[in-house]
């Protein structure tokens, strides 16, 4: 069992990661042609490890995931684990700037997850606590491939994807619309407006125009290995082209990764790597909360007009846009101004291209037998050039002609560790000791140009100088961290083990005050304990106990500086400058603080079948919380460190690997229940939450709920005869045909005090199951994974079933509505606030099971390769998201409109719709 | 040396090596730990130069005209603050089309502290005291030119005093925040009486009024000036009932001559005169390609979807003050229209009465984002404000009648019967202000402060039910009671 723990780099031998429900290896086989196909770097998180949630955030290339590790471990700051690649930490973080449309592209997918050796998640406090103050939200360990044992070796592979789109909502047709529109007139007591709807017909089907039937991805590599005694390297090349299921978008990555190791000596190891990649995408306006993108334009456009109509006008019995000057009514279905997504595709769009440098170096020297020296040295770099123009055909009623732009961003991260470690046996027992320190440092700047009113649109963001109107911007984010660490461990008798961190922190962004971080772990193993001596087929286990502290240091820099920002205003036509504060310091912040403590234990039978449990409990105690100020203060919040919330659960995991006749079989199976909770909000009730579609704070915080939960109206029923006693949003006389929402507090008016809590956004359960079977050459793999007991608000749902005219609908919702024939629909016929209202029915059970990869791969015998002298040829099919199994009624139940953001999880609104890829492919090793 | 003391030597210099090896890391990464914007800039490296105060005091310009940074959706006089007074009268009603949730409660007189425009309102309100407050305490210690200061003293002292007075008016008892938050402690205030209030309101308008100047040059036209000052300064005494103060304060800027009707009445609302003498005081927005939230927004909320423009008819007149309008009225047909011409297409189109006078058609023919200023308080006013005054003090005098009267010959009226009484005469400044401040964000408090809400509101809305103990104050927003426990809300809400 300890074998399992080979890999702390940054530790070396002192690593002690108790419990290998942390350290679950994804089996090196996972990358080869023969399994699954992974285009991300989280990919290799999804099913595999117990406690580990992963959502991905949107369906573009390229797009984030959200990753959380044993719950939700902050609201108001970063909830994401801390990467670590090579031995350098740094968090993820995504190019979605407000040059760049659509959710944007993340730093990490630049990374090709087939030259990836190994992936952990470490979320037990001795690993943990092993990262100090910025291990709180679990640790993705992840190291690249080094060179083989074979002194030669090179193979190609390559495959040829096909992304189709796996649901998408049934809107009206043409007739259907116009019938729709008829029922709207005719419940507000108007004529009717079209005399014979069916004329119609078909109509504009916008989603049809909008995705590609099939979006094809290719992808090459190759990779090298050369070895000797003492060094080896290893190089990989790939690129990916993946075509985006929406027209206009899509993603080229460039890989080039080349890693040396190095044994010059008894004394002396060493290894470099490098990682240079780069991406080019195209994006266009989707996963936009405010509902101008693309997907909901698909979804509210009228089916009654073409490709030339730019606003979403109403059309007259004749199909012709009624009574405008130039046959262009401005009598608009809605005054939210929805533009043509065909030609909001064409016109409004992005480039962005980023490079990655990364490298990193490893060196270990002993300098006696007991005293060695290890120091690394990494450096992080990324460029990135993001350019967008949205056209002058899209703002037919202004003047002020396209707006082009252009950013440059670079980010510039350092990172240094060294210490000096100690080891002296004595018999059987053994004392490691270690002290050190580790240095860290990112710079991140930005320069921005952004121009409109070109005179020739032929010119764009490569000539902002052509422009009208320019501005310009700048900014730089600058963090340093420095962290100075002892370690002991004395393993007694091969039997018990205790291992002390000693830790102290300190961040820039956080006054370079010091933090203690300590961590004591305890291990005994069973099987040498005697404990299990009558039972010999136990091959080995283990049980561990830990507690410790660690810290989150995820929120913006500069939050201890009140800040003024320049705004201008005017007198006569005079632009003027001002200086207006925009917030006030918080001037004693400090990182968040988790105790937690791990309880478990693990087995392994001699059969194969392995298992564990663990048993965990983090509370932090000073969460951030943004806390509402009075606005005599000037600003509307103050973040503090007032919050308490705490993660329990248990996680279990059970594998088994075995050869049983002529099949190699191997399971992995887990499953973790989580309850997040807020043990106090330091404040009165804190709603948060953004905007979506002009609805925001639908989630709270409050004392003993669940972290993210959601908040809003609960719905009493169809109003189905007037009664003035019915309270109403509007303070209006509820209509037939209405909505009624309960008014929890009887005070005759539906407003914001009579919300309640409707669900949560984080799973109470999240599973995972795989199998590899093989046999004769043939391999077959599954991978299932699933969450339960988690809510989403659906917010797509105020589109598609809000039937107040202002757009086109979903077919479902039409059969719903309630109308004078229909009177058992229960889909209102008119909203206040154009039915922009977070109520129980924008809440929906997220639970899901779903296959999320599938392949089956052939080796070709021995036999033939012989005959053409080759080492291998594997030809594979491989599948992802095959198929869910869910009540939610929404495209997609793994979605996250706002990417990884803690404070807004749990949202999906006109998200890039995610795909089912099917792909085959083969690789030849000589 | 033996082995032993080898050991023991190593084991000394390891220990040396360790703590040195240690003692370097920590001292050079206490440096590299401090934490140096460059990006923004803090109060810290701020306020130190003439130029750093000028920016100071702009901001409380920008607050009231285009935004209050969190908010970032115009400043005070944007729109909710006018929208707010033409609604919960006789004055207004809204459509619908708009935030129905927030605009009809107002229309209908059944709002709750959850309105979003009141909260919108109290927002801009604070926050512009907040930049005053800050300005306030930073510009004195800046060393500058001490007649500049003085100006710019007073430009803050006359805006946190105008916070105040549209705070106290519209919530009563409000927390009296004179410095500017630097940490938590001050983030529950309880209320501050009305009385003591206005004794700090009348402390700020006279320190303004006395440290400002009648009037700018160039860059600076549409600062705020002496005639500002005291023109708030008659509203906030006439409010408070003292009569004599108020014709004081108004007889100072009457016999200044600096301010004056403009003699037509529409051309007060063309974008050329911006700034005119007959504004005492006004709030500019401008239309511009860059500008977003420094446009008004008056052509887009009140003009007609009709015009198959950019106007949306989000707050109409109420038919009743429409009717109120003698047809010779030269106000009318600037104040309303009730049908539209298209000049390319030459064809027309009618409506309900809709506010035109905000469009300077002629100038901005697109009626969308425009120039238009807000006038918060002009030259009519103060005639008006003084008539009230002296007929609340000693009846109708002839004076009275005779200010008046300006304002009435300009529309085109004859003279004011000279016959009516005290009360008669009351009931004809505030039908004359009905008809000459249409929309300019007067009307409830007019109403209020003479107590004639709720029978004014009946004639044009009669099926409400108004309360005289409610309807008179605003309730505070229920966000802030939320985060504030030392408020306590109005009675009634």
């Amino acid at each position: 069992m300890k074998s399992i723990f080979i890999f702390c780099f940054s530790w070396s031998s002192l690593c002690f990661a108790y419990g290998q429900l942390d350290s679950m290896r994804v089996e090196p086989s996972s990358f080869s042609g023969s399994s699954f196909n992974y285009v991300h770097l989280d990919e290799l998180l999804i099913g595999k490890f117990a406690g580990t949630w992963v959502t991905q955030a949107s369906g573009a290339p390229g797009s984030d995931y959200s990753i959380r590790v044993r719950g939700s471990g902050s609201i108001f700051g970063g909830a994401e684990p801390l990467y670590v690649i090579n031995g350098i930490p740094h968090y993820n973080t995504v190019n979605n700037s407000a040059y760049v449309y659509g959710s944007g592209v993340d730093f990490l997918s630049l990374i090709d997850p087939s030259n990836i050796k190994e992936v952990k998640v470490l979320s037990n406090i001795i690993a943990t606590a092993q990262y100090g103050s910025r291990g709180a939200n679990g640790v993705i360990l992840i190291e690249t491939k080094v060179g083989a044992q074979e002194a030669f070796s090179v193979d190609f592979q390559t495959f040829t994807g096909y992304q189709n789109i796996y649901k998408l909502p049934t809107l009206l047709d043409g007739s259907g619309f116009a019938a729709y529109q008829n029922d709207v007139g005719t419940n507000d007591g108007n004529d009717l407006i079209y005399t014979n709807p069916s004329n119609f017909g078909k109509g504009s089907d916008w989603q049809q125009r909008l995705y590609r039937k099939t979006a094809l991805i290719q992808n090459y590599r190759i990779n090298l290995n050369v070895s000797n005694n003492n060094t080896s390297f290893s190089m990989l090349g790939s690129y990916m082209d993946q075509s985006g299921i929406v027209n206009q978008s899509g993603l080229k990555r460039y890989n080039l990764q080349a890693r040396l190791a190095s044994r010059p000596n008894d004394r002396m190891s060493f290894n470099s790597s490098m990682v240079l990649a780069r991406s080019e995408s195209n994006s266009v306006l989707t996963d936009d909360p405010n509902g101008y993108g693309v997907v909901t334009g698909a979804y509210l456009f009228s089916p009654l007009l073409g490709s030339s109509d730019i606003l979403n006008y109403q059309v007259d019995n004749d199909g012709l846009p009624n009574n405008g000057n130039d046959g262009r009514s401005l009598d608009l279905l809605s005054s939210h101004k929805i533009l043509n997504p065909i030609a909001l595709s064409q016109n409004a769009s992005s480039f962005s291209t980023i490079s990655r440098l990364f490298w990193s170096s490893r060196i270990s020297y002993d300098i006696t037998d007991r005293l060695s020296f290890y120091t690394q040295l990494g450096v992080d770099e990324i460029f990135n050039e993001d350019f967008s123009y949205f056209g002058s055909v899209l703002q037919p009623e202004l003047s002020v002609g396209g707006v082009g732009m252009n950013a440059k961003q670079q980010s510039f991260n350092w990172f240094n560790e060294s210490y000096l470690s100690y080891q002296f046996n004595q018999g059987a027992n053994i004392l490691k000791a270690k002290i050190g320190a580790v240095m860290q440092g990112t710079l991140v700047e930005l320069l921005s140009g952004q121009s409109r009113g070109f005179d020739n649109e032929k010119l764009g963001y490569y000539a902002l100088g052509s422009g009208a109107a320019k501005t310009i911007g700048s900014n730089l984010d600058e963090v340093q961290w420095f962290a100075a660490m002892a370690n002991l461990d004395y393993k007694l008798r091969g039997t018990y083990d205790v291992n002390l961190i000693l830790r102290t922190d300190a961040s820039s962004r956080f006054g370079g005050d010091f933090v203690f971080l300590p961590a004591l772990g305890f291990n005994m193993d069973l099987k040498a304990a005697g404990v299990l001596s009558g039972a010999g087929w136990i091959s080995g286990a283990n049980f561990y106990a830990g507690a410790g502290r660690v810290g989150n240091q995820q929120i913006s820099s500069y939050l201890r500086f009140s800040q003024l920002d320049q705004s201008i205003f005017y007198l006569g036509n005079t632009e003027l400058k001002s200086f207006v504060p925009t917030r006030i310091a918080s001037d004693q912040l400090q990182m968040e603080i988790s105790n937690q403590f791990d309880l478990g234990g693990d087995f392994v039978v001699r059969n194969g079948l392995m298992g564990s449990l663990e048993y965990y409990n983090r509370t932090t105690t000073n969460a951030f919380i943004a806390i509402p100020m009075p606005f005599y203060n000037g600003v509307a919040s103050l973040v503090t460190n007032s919050g308490v919330i705490r993660n329990a659960g248990i996680e279990m995991t059970a594998g088994f690997k075995n050869q049983i006749g002529k099949f190699d079989w191997n399971v992995n199976a887990n499953i973790a229940f989580n309850s997040g909770k807020v043990i106090s909000e330091g404040s009165s009730q804190i709603l948060y939450g953004s905007d979506v579609y002009g609805m925001n704070d639908w989630l709270i915080i409050a004392e003993g709920e669940a972290i993210g939960a959601i908040y809003g109206l609960e719905i009493n029923g169809m109003v189905t005869t007037v009664g003035t006693d019915i309270a109403t949003l509007d303070g209006e006389v509820a209509k037939v045909g209405t909505v009624s929402y309960k008014d929890q507090n009887e005070d005759g008016l539906i407003d914001h005090s009579d919300r309640v809590l409707l669900g949560d956004v984080t799973p109470d359960l999240v599973y995972g199951f795989s199998t590899k079977v093989s046999s004769y050459g043939f391999d077959l793999s599954l991978l299932f994974q699933g969450v339960a007991g988690n809510e989403i608000v659906n917010f797509n749902k105020v589109i598609l079933n809000n039937i107040n005219g202002s757009g086109n609908i979903s077919e479902g919702a039409y059969e719903n509505m309630w109308s004078g024939t229909n009177q058992q629909g229960n889909l209102p016929i008119s909203t206040p606030n154009d039915g922009k209202i977070v109520d129980e029915s924008l809440v929906e059970n997220g639970s899901y099971l779903r296959l999320k990869y599938f392949s089956i791969g052939y080796n070709l015998p021995k036999i033939l390769l012989e005959k053409i002298k080759v080492q291998g040829i594997n030809i594979f099919i491989s599948g992802n998201n095959i198929f869910t199994l869910t009540k939610y009624s929404g495209i997609n139940p793994d979605v996250s409109l706002f990417n990884s953001e803690a404070q807004n999880m749990g949202a999906d609104f006109g998200g890039y719709p995610s795909t089912k890829l099917w792909s085959v492919g083969f690789k030849i090793s000589l | 040396m033996d082995q032993k003391d080898l050991n023991i030597t190593f084991k000394q210099g390891l220990r040396a090596m360790g703590w040195s090896f240690l003692m370097v890391l920590f001292s050079t990464c206490q440096d590299s730990l401090e934490e140096i914007p460059k990006a923004f800039l803090t109060p810290q490296n701020f306020y130190e130069t003439a130029e750093d105060a000028l920016l100071a005091v702009n901001a409380s310009y920008d607050h009231m005209a285009s935004g209050t940074s969190n908010r970032d959706f115009g400043g005070v006089y944007f729109n909710n603050y006018w929208v707010v007074q033409a609604l919960a009268s006789d004055e207004g009603s809204a459509s619908g089309a708009n935030n129905p949730q927030y605009s009809l409660p107002l229309t209908n007189f059944t709002w709750d502290a959850n309105n979003g425009y009141l909260e919108d309102v109290w927002e801009d309100l604070y926050k512009t005291i907040n930049v005053t407050n800050i300005a306030l305490q930073q510009i004195p210690i800046i060393e500058m030119d001490e007649d500049l200061k003085n100006r710019f003293l007073g430009e803050c002292y006359f805006i946190r005093g105008l916070m105040y007075f549209e705070l106290v008016r519209m919530f009563g008892d409000v927390p009296l925040s004179l410095e500017p938050t630097v940490d938590l402690s001050t983030i529950s205030i309880s209320r501050t009486a009305v009385a003591e209030v206005y004794a700090q309101i009348i402390i700020d308008l006279e320190l303004a009024r006395d440290q400002l100047p009648w009037a700018y040059s160039g860059v600076d036209m549409g600062r705020a000036t002496r005639g500002a000052a005291g023109g708030y300064l008659t509203k906030v005494y006439l409010t408070l009932g003292e009569w004599q103060n108020a014709i004081d304060e108004a007889n100072d800027i009457i016999q200044s001559g600096v301010h004056e009707l403009m003699p037509n009445f529409g051309d007060i609302f063309k974008i050329e005169n911006s700034n005119n003498s007959e504004l005492l005081f006004s709030v500019n927005f401008t239309l511009n390609n860059d500008a977003i939230w420094e446009t008004s927004q008056f052509n887009v909320r009140v003009l007609p979807v009709e015009l198959n423009k950019n106007s949306l008819s989000w707050e109409l007149p109420t038919q009743y003050l429409y009717d109120l309008f003698d047809p010779s009225d030269l106000r009318r047909d600037v104040t309303f229209k009730v049908e539209w011409t298209d000049s390319s297409s030459g064809e027309t189109y009618t409506f309900d009465p809709h506010i035109f006078k905000y469009w300077d058609e002629a100038a901005e023919p697109n009626a969308s984002s425009s120039s238009s200023d807000f006038f918060n308080l002009r030259y009519a006013d103060l005639l008006l404000m003084k008539a009230e005054a002296l007929n609340e003090l000693s009846g109708p005098t002839n004076e009275a009648f005779e200010l008046m009267d300006q304002v009435r010959s300009r529309a085109g009226l004859d003279g004011i019967d000279i016959t009516l009484n005290k009360e008669a005469f009351r009931e004809a400044i505030l039908l004359e202000r009905a008809k000459e401040f249409v929309f300019e964000g007067h009307r409830w408090f007019d109403l209020v402060r003479t107590g004639k809400l709720k029978e004014k509101v009946l004639l044009a809305k009669p099926s409400l039910s108004i309360d005289m103990s409610r309807h008179i104050l605003f309730p505070i927003p229920q966000r802030e009671i939320n985060v504030n426990p030392n408020l306590v809300q109005n009675p009634g809400y």
